[in-house]
């Protein structure tokens, strides 16, 4: 007598069915293996700690204008607002604490930088793409190890 | 001095995992001559050049290597000395134009040394032995603890780590395949002979056209309170001078400033030793800090990983006829998380292959669209990617990107304004138009099933689709994908199942295609 799973068959049945019909896409393995290329080698990571996309609540509290994200390496915070404008979209950025001069370098997915900007005294930066797309951040800084925020898309 | 290969100087060893390094010279260096109390130190240099110098024909052949390798087998975590730290691990700084084999050994050859014969030749000899055996244990040469034996050498040790470490940093793109046998001979990271012919022979297996070539050349002696002694300028001068290629030699393990040879000419010549290569040893599970043990000064020219690497250690058991498995179930994948770290596809590669299944699925599971599913599993793996030297267990690695694959479809959605998949069980939606995927069975009952799965609930066909998204779904990570407690997915996959097969059964179709 058989201790197996009577639905065990059925599974296997079904699996090979969606590996007919949703295979995983082969330009999302490519991309995969490619993505290695983006690990960073001499930057520090920013992690995106917060984003109002996830806080529901969040985002009805500001109307849905904005959306709001927080970023944290050991040494920096980035606050960024996200405005939309059509396809363009805006950065408003808080660097804290504020550097005295810092660079930010918003990388495109292509490995292009999209965009650069100056902080000012305050850390305050503002960026503004051309369309939305996935991006990070890359803060240089004087006297301090690049910053890179994680990817995110816009 | 013997110029025989490993296998007949030691015992022990499964020979068969030589097999195929035909055309590598391994030699071991052994000075006989220490065994014997009041030796004449003439006859130790004599060795010394008879094995590195006159004898050893410069003219190094594609695949020749000389290990000459006796650094000290126990690493004793001596506490650590924070003078001189050494230069960083750089990987990919690749600045020398040679490929390089890795030969990598343990073999502590005498650890049976009960007399006294050599502190007086110590002094002869202007060495401080590696270690002394006491009658509490192995004692590092920095305790202060009088010997009560002898010079404790030992030939190839394991250190094909920093061998590796050497090529991370300084060759372009060594085209290397690190292969690995834990033995009959482990003894821990790097110490197994087999390793480093597995390592060996896959160096030779290889299509690299450069050549290859390294030396490996560590002794147990440090120098005695720092000085480098003329008396091994004798033979090293004459053997290392005009070798060329590189020569890896290893700081050695005591936690010591404490000069070491070779590596303590570089101090001695600064920049005419360019291609000896003194390389301390880092951790690469304490953000590649200096390994405590390692020795370290201006005389150590970079640092490599020391402990838990990939190129010398993985937790499996493997005949040495066969390639380091990276499949699902048997792959270390720790190793493969911190090889991917540094850069190396194929382990990357094993990865993606891996969890593929699982990210993907995920985002299915969530109602993306195709493209919108492309999309969020893309940003998955980047998420992995700027994480990689931040996740140390592999083993929750699935449910690491379960989650992240699930926090990310979260956003997608909530950026773009649908509504979340749907809690209740079992609410009936009406199938899409599946015209494009039934297009694709060509079995009629491989369609009924089809149509019978896309009757299911939302929920339904989430966890179902994970179940099948790779060989072996573990709860753990089908909870991180779904937000659905462990303890739901068995009972809610038996009922599921039980739907699915209740509307299959209905469908003529699937009973008409029925074998």
């Amino acid at each position: 007598m058989s201790t197996s799973d009577p639905h065990d068959e059925l599974l296997a049945e079904l699996r090979s069915v969606i590996d007919r019909v949703d295979p995983v896409p082969p330009e999302v393995t490519e991309f995969a293996q490619a993505a290695l290329g983006w690990r960073r080698l001499d930057a520090d990571l920013a992690e995106l700690l917060a984003d109002s996309a996830l806080e529901a609540e969040a985002a009805l509290a500001r109307g849905g204008e904005g959306r709001w994200l927080t970023f944290r390496a050991d040494d920096l915070t980035i606050d960024v607002e996200v405005q939309a404008d059509g396809d363009a979209r805006t950065l408003l950025g808080q660097l804290a604490p504020p550097p005295a001069t810092a660079t930010i370098e918003v990388q495109a997915g292509d490995g292009d930088i999209a965009a650069t900007a100056e902080s000012d005294k305050l850390g305050r930066f503002r960026v503004t793409l051309a369309a939305g797309g996935r991006i990070r951040l890359r803060i240089l800084r004087e006297g301090a190890a690049p910053v890179e925020t994680s990817w995110l898309s816009v | 001095m013997r110029a025989e290969p490993f296998t007949t100087l030691l015992t022990g060893i499964n020979n068969d995992v030589f097999s195929g390094i035909e055309d590598v010279e391994i030699w071991q260096l052994e000075l006989p001559a220490l065994r014997r109390e009041g030796q004449d130190i003439f006859d130790v240099t004599r060795a010394l050049r008879s094995a590195l110098g006159e004898g050893y024909e410069r003219t190094v052949s594609p695949n020749h290597v000389l290990v000459a390798a006796p650094v000290s087998d126990e690493c004793p975590h001596g506490s650590p000395i924070q003078a001189n730290a050494i230069p960083p691990f750089v990987p990919n700084a690749g600045v020398l134009n040679a490929a390089v084999a890795v030969i990598d050994s343990g073999y502590q050859w005498d650890k049976n040394w009960t007399a006294n014969p050599l502190d007086a030749m110590c002094q002869q000899l202007e060495v401080k032995p590696g270690m002394h055996p006491t009658p509490g244990g192995w004692v590092n040469d920095d305790d202060d603890v009088p010997s009560v034996a002898g010079v404790y050498l030992d030939a190839l040790s394991g250190h094909a780590n920093f061998v590796a470490g050497l090529i991370a940093q300084r060759i372009a793109q060594p085209n290397i395949t690190i292969w690995n046998h834990n033995g009959s001979f482990a003894a821990g990271p790097g110490h197994s002979l087999p390793t480093e012919a597995a390592v060996c022979r896959s160096l030779l297996d290889s299509q690299s056209n450069a050549l290859t070539k390294v030396t490996y050349v560590g002794f147990a002696f440090a120098t005695l309170d720092d000085h480098v002694s003329n008396l091994w300028d004798i033979p090293f001068k004459s053997s290392i001078d005009g070798i060329g290629h590189p020569v890896v030699a290893p700081a050695g393990n005591q936690g010591s400033a404490n000069k070491r040879y070779p590596a303590a000419l570089n101090a001695k010549y600064p920049g005419q030793y360019p291609n000896v290569f003194g390389v301390g040893s880092l951790d690469d599970t304490a953000g590649h800090a200096i390994s405590t043990f390692s020795n370290r000064g201006d005389w150590v020219a970079c640092s490599t990983v020391g402990e838990n690497v990939f190129s010398t250690f993985l937790d499996i058991d493997m005949p040495p006829e066969e390639e380091p498995t990276k499949g699902p179930h048997d792959f270390a994948s720790n190793e493969l998380m911190r090889a991917a770290a540094r850069g190396d596809q194929a382990a990357w590669n094993a990865i993606v292959e891996r969890f593929q299944g699982l990210v993907w699925a995920t985002a299915r599971a969530h109602r993306l669209s195709h493209a919108d599913a492309a999309d969020v599993a893309q940003t998955t793996w980047l998420r992995l990617v700027e994480h990689l030297d931040r996740i140390h267990d592999a083993e929750r690695l699935g449910g690491w990107l379960a989650t992240t694959a699930r926090r990310e479809c979260l956003r997608y959605i909530r950026l773009n304004g649908r509504e979340l998949p749907s809690d209740e069980a079992d609410t009936f939606e009406a199938p899409a138009d599946d015209s494009f995927e039934l297009g694709l069975l060509a079995k009629e009952r491989d369609a009924a099933l089809w149509r019978s799965f896309r009757k299911l609930s939302e929920r339904c066909q989430a966890l179902l689709r994970l179940l099948v998204s790779q060989d072996e779904p573990s709860y753990d990570e089908i909870s991180a994908a779904l937000d659905m407690p462990v303890g739901a997915i068995g009972p809610t996959r038996m009922r599921c199942l039980e739907k699915l097969r209740g509307f299959a059964t209905v469908d003529p179709a699937f009973q008409g295609g029925a074998a």
